[in-house]
């Protein structure tokens, strides 16, 4: 049996989701972000943890999911991205936090080929059988590529262009 | 107002000049020279009883040195009394010695 | 924002540090009356109280200072012999400055004071009034000395408009300790000379705690009769940097080519002699440079001497916590107060407010003692210049301006690669080969000029070249092919050029072996908007380039105004805040956006429509006007409430919101809330171009 890796798990939408918890720095209360005006709709702003800034992004929106409500189970899952060659700091806004979990690497299957984001699922690295539950693997790195970023970004500030 | 006295036509010559070496008498120093300045042989010029002299005068001084370099001429400046307060003069503006004046 | 809680006090403190300097010294020289080193120890302690008591309105005593300066100048010079008399003399005049520091000018120290006085002015030469006048031109500030090379070449006409160099030498020598240095090799020999004319020219070397425009106002009354140059050569700061070669220092002055150097450089002989066989400078020039290598290294050795008693060398990465940690307390500080204001206890809020007074004074002395000239910087690029252009076979002379202007060394340090880069690219880009240059009539050696001064709360610094300029047109072609710009736009030249700071923007010729590294002008920009900073290029085909950066003094922290926009708070730097106004009782044109203002129209933008914000703000009105302006542009931006002021440490946004537009960074609120800087050079030069298309 091949080494395991813990993985964080997280819900959207009713769905199971998961992160490697390598890849987690801290999983934080909602509050409520300070606004950035001019920015794509699914960057929600950022969050003052103890002295530094943390961007948090809307991972329902960002998927392409319905906008959720918040409660008091919501929660940030901040991450430490690798992008474009820097750290970066990334929260997520994601609807429950159901705790970790150990997956065998050899259980992750790659991913279907039609993910629900029409297409275009290469923030998924695949999917974990785990008893008798599928969770979602996500490819953190690939989560808020640096192209889409910035197209989206001049495609808000296009009205002054 | 310039005194240009020849004290000696024939090599070497010989120029006394007295009163100021300034501003206002360079040009006119400055042909007196070319005129009695020998085609070869050795100029000497005498500055002991010169008044008040300045930079453009200074700048003659060298001039006049200058001419000696290529040519056929030697030059020679007698500073006389008015030595230290040339060099005072010169010090004071960063300038070289000028290389023909005797000391 | 001001360096300087109470310049006055500074003064005093400082002038009280000088008079200790003045005591050890004239008590070391009543040990050993030989002593050179502590005459001018004296007078410099002595120099410095009068220059720096001179912006004060303290005439007693920098005249008085001025009399005793006088006296330890003679001393200096050796025309007058240290004696017991003089020395005791000396000590009275030490308590006289330290009692007119402390008690200001009351009726009975003026008697005593006219008393030494008389005794001092005994000792001077007879010369009327001009000896007793405080000698013009001292720098307003009590800084360390630095050496100048003031480089004076007279055009011919001088001597005709009956200017006398010779008085500009002594008028020099007022301000410090001169090496001056005539060249008479332009002098041309009787038959063809116009005795009239002026031939000579002259460099001087000045060491001095007057700044450059102090130097700059001696030349006052021949500047168009004349060239002036003026570096900086050396400084205390410097003084871990190896001393310049001839060759260097040769080139500096522009008394020989770089390709001079180069053919003289391999020949095992002495350098000077090389060059001066070879009839590529006189050997004047090269006795010049070798004086200047002299001059320098005394200066800085005598320095040294001087000051290693009363300075503590501290490693710069101490002093950067230091600030930091201030730039987090004043934050801390902050938080403390609205907290206090919060739980609205009296106590807890005066505690606060006294503490305030403070926490600005430990910021103001930490930042200052941060602060470092930006000349090390600068002649950090002479051998990038030096070798590019040799590589590519140009003739390049760097000058520098203002290179006295202090900046956060923070700030320096992240200018530097940005800085290099432009360098770099007005080298390889802008500057052009003799052949090239001498065809279009210009001279075949390029110009690179790097100047900084003060704007406010910002340093500018400028980077020129005399080269061929940027082409508009390719610009243009290449961001419509980018798909940035629509074919029928109509934007100016001007604007057109600021693509070249575009992502990939970088033209394929800029792809050469010297500056072809892969790094965009985008990289530059992002540089240095990460330091709150702008850049601007202007060109004129033909003429050159010039890139302006506008950079704040420092990093550490800002002081603006808070105001709000719907839910958010932003903070608008105070440096660029003209003045607020009541918005809703000002006459302004909603549709075009024009504001009626001191007698005039501004422009203004509307925060919410900017920030696309749906609705309006409340109806119970309250909505501001800030003006504010950048270089000679005037904007105003409509808020809907304005707060107090606000001095916080700026965070970066992060490169997530690297591409988001109006907003600089973020600080921290006393709740702990985040709020938004805005990028108000920005957002005028936005408002700006689009009025201008109306």
């Amino acid at each position: 049996m091949s080494k395991g890796e813990t993985y964080l798990l997280f819900c959207l939408e009713g769905e199971p989701f998961s992160v490697p918890v390598q890849r987690v720095e801290e999983v934080l209360e909602y509050e409520e972000p300070t606004c950035i005006p001019r920015s794509p709709e699914y960057l929600l702003g950022i969050v003052n943890v103890r002295g530094r800034l943390i961007p948090i992004l809307d991972l329902r929106r960002r998927f392409g999911l319905p906008p959720g409500e918040i409660t008091v189970n919501s929660r940030f899952v901040v991450l430490n991205l690798d992008w474009e060659g820097e750290a970066v700091p990334l929260g997520l806004l994601v609807d429950t936090v159901e705790g970790v979990i150990d997956f065998e690497e050899d259980l992750i299957t790659a991913p279907p080929t039609l993910g629900k984001n029409r297409g275009d699922n290469s923030f998924l690295r695949g999917t974990a059988r785990h008893n008798d539950s599928i969770y979602m693997v996500l490819e953190v790195d690939r989560i808020l590529p640096g192209d889409t970023l910035h197209r989206d970004f001049a495609t808000v500030s296009g009205g002054t262009q | 107002m310039i005194d240009f006295q020849v004290e000696r036509k024939r090599d070497p010559v010989r120029v006394r000049v007295s009163g100021d070496l300034t501003f206002g008498t360079v040009e006119e120093l400055r042909e007196k020279l070319l005129k009695t300045m020998p085609r070869k042989g050795t100029f000497r010029l005498v500055l002991t009883d010169i008044g008040e002299f300045d930079l453009p005068g200074v700048q003659l001084l060298y001039s006049l040195c200058r001419s000696g370099e290529s040519g056929t001429v030697t030059i020679e400046i007698d500073p006389g009394e008015a030595a230290p307060r040339i060099e005072k003069m010169l010090r004071f503006a960063g300038l070289a010695p000028i290389s023909c004046i005797q000391s | 924002m001001s360096i300087h809680a109470d310049p006055l006090e500074t003064f005093r403190e400082e002038a009280k540090e000088q008079l200790v300097v003045l005591e050890e010294s004239l008590l070391a020289l009543e040990e050993d009356p030989a002593d050179q080193e502590m005459i001018a120890a004296a007078f410099r302690s002595l120099h410095t109280i009068k220059g720096s008591g001179g912006m004060f309105d303290l005439g007693s005593l920098v005249h008085f200072a001025h009399v005793v300066e006088s006296v330890f100048d003679l001393m200096r010079n050796g025309t007058l012999h240290v004696e017991s008399r003089i020395i005791s003399l000396g000590l009275q005049a030490r308590d006289h400055l330290l009692a007119l520091l402390e008690h200001g000018d009351d009726p009975e120290l003026q008697s005593e004071g006219a008393l030494l006085e008389q005794a001092f002015l005994a000792y001077l030469p007879e010369k009327g009034d001009g000896a007793a006048s405080p000698a013009a031109g001292q720098s307003a500030e009590a800084q360390s000395e630095r050496t100048w090379r003031i480089l004076f070449r007279p055009k011919p006409i001088l001597f005709r408009h009956g200017a006398n160099p010779l008085l500009l030498i002594r008028e020099m020598e007022e301000l410090g300790t001169i090496l001056v240095l005539g060249f008479s090799d332009g002098i041309p020999e009787l038959s063809s000379i116009d005795p009239t004319e002026c031939y000579l020219a002259w460099e001087v070397l000045l060491t001095t705690t007057a700044d450059e425009q102090a130097i700059r106002d001696v030349f006052m009354f021949v500047e168009d009769d004349a060239d002036l140059e003026i570096s900086l050569v050396d400084e205390v700061a410097d003084s871990d940097l190896p001393y310049k070669r001839l060759g260097e220092i040769l080139l500096e002055r522009g008394d020989i080519t770089a390709e001079a150097l180069e053919q003289s450089v391999n020949e095992r002989a002495f350098l000077g002699q090389t060059l001066v066989e070879k009839g590529f400078v006189s050997s004047e020039r090269v006795h010049a440079a070798l004086e200047e290598q002299r001059y320098v290294r005394s200066m800085r050795e005598s320095r040294q001497t001087a000051e290693s008693s009363n300075a503590i060398r501290v490693g710069t990465d101490k002093l950067s916590s230091l600030v930091n940690l201030v730039g987090e307390f004043v934050s801390m500080h902050a938080n403390v107060v609205f907290t206090a204001q919060q739980k609205d206890d009296r106590d807890f809020i005066a505690v606060g407010e006294q503490m305030d007074r403070l926490i600005r004074e430990l910021r103001d002395l930490s930042i200052e003692m941060h602060m470092v000239p930006v000349s090390g910087l600068f002649n950090g690029y002479r051998r990038l210049v030096r070798d590019l252009a040799s590589n590519l076979g140009k003739e390049v002379r760097l000058i520098t301006e203002g290179s006295e202007t202090e900046l956060d060394k923070n700030v320096i340090d992240l200018l530097k690669d940005p800085l290099m880069h432009i360098v770099r690219n007005s080298v390889d880009h802008g500057i052009e080969t003799p052949e090239i240059r001498t065809g279009a009539g210009k001279s075949p050696t390029g110009t690179l000029k790097l100047a900084a001064s003060y704007a406010g709360a910002h340093v500018v610094i400028r980077v020129s070249d005399d080269g061929a300029g940027m082409n508009v047109e390719r610009i243009r072609a290449k961001a419509i092919e980018r798909g940035v710009l629509s074919a029928e736009s109509d934007r100016s030249e001007e604007e057109i050029l600021q693509y070249i700071f575009a992502p990939g923007f970088s033209t394929a010729e800029q792809t050469t072996a010297v500056s072809g590294r892969g790094v965009g002008m985008d990289v530059v920009q992002r540089n240095i908007e990460q330091l709150g900073g702008s850049v601007r290029i202007a060109s004129r085909t033909g003429e050159g380039s010039t890139v302006t950066i506008r950079i704040p003094l420092t990093l550490a922290i800002v002081e603006g105004l808070l105001a709000r926009v719907d839910r958010n708070w932003y903070l608008v730097n105070l440096s660029y805040i003209e003045e607020c106004l009541d918005f809703d009782t000002m006459d302004h044109e909603n549709r075009r956006g024009y504001a009626s203002y001191r007698g005039g129209i501004v422009p203004f933008v509307d925060m919410r429509r900017y920030f696309r914000i749906k609705g309006t703000a409340e109806k119970n009105g309250g909505q501001q006007l800030i003006v504010v302006s950048v270089d000679d542009k005037r904007v105003g931006l409509v808020v809907d409430e304005i707060q107090d002021t606000y001095q916080s440490v700026i965070k970066s946004l992060g490169r997530i919101y690297e591409k988001v537009e109006g907003i600089s960074g973020a600080i921290m609120l006393g709740n702990g809330t985040p709020a938004l800087v805005l990028d108000v050079d920005r957002l005028v030069r936005l408002a700006a171009r689009e009025k201008g298309h109306e």
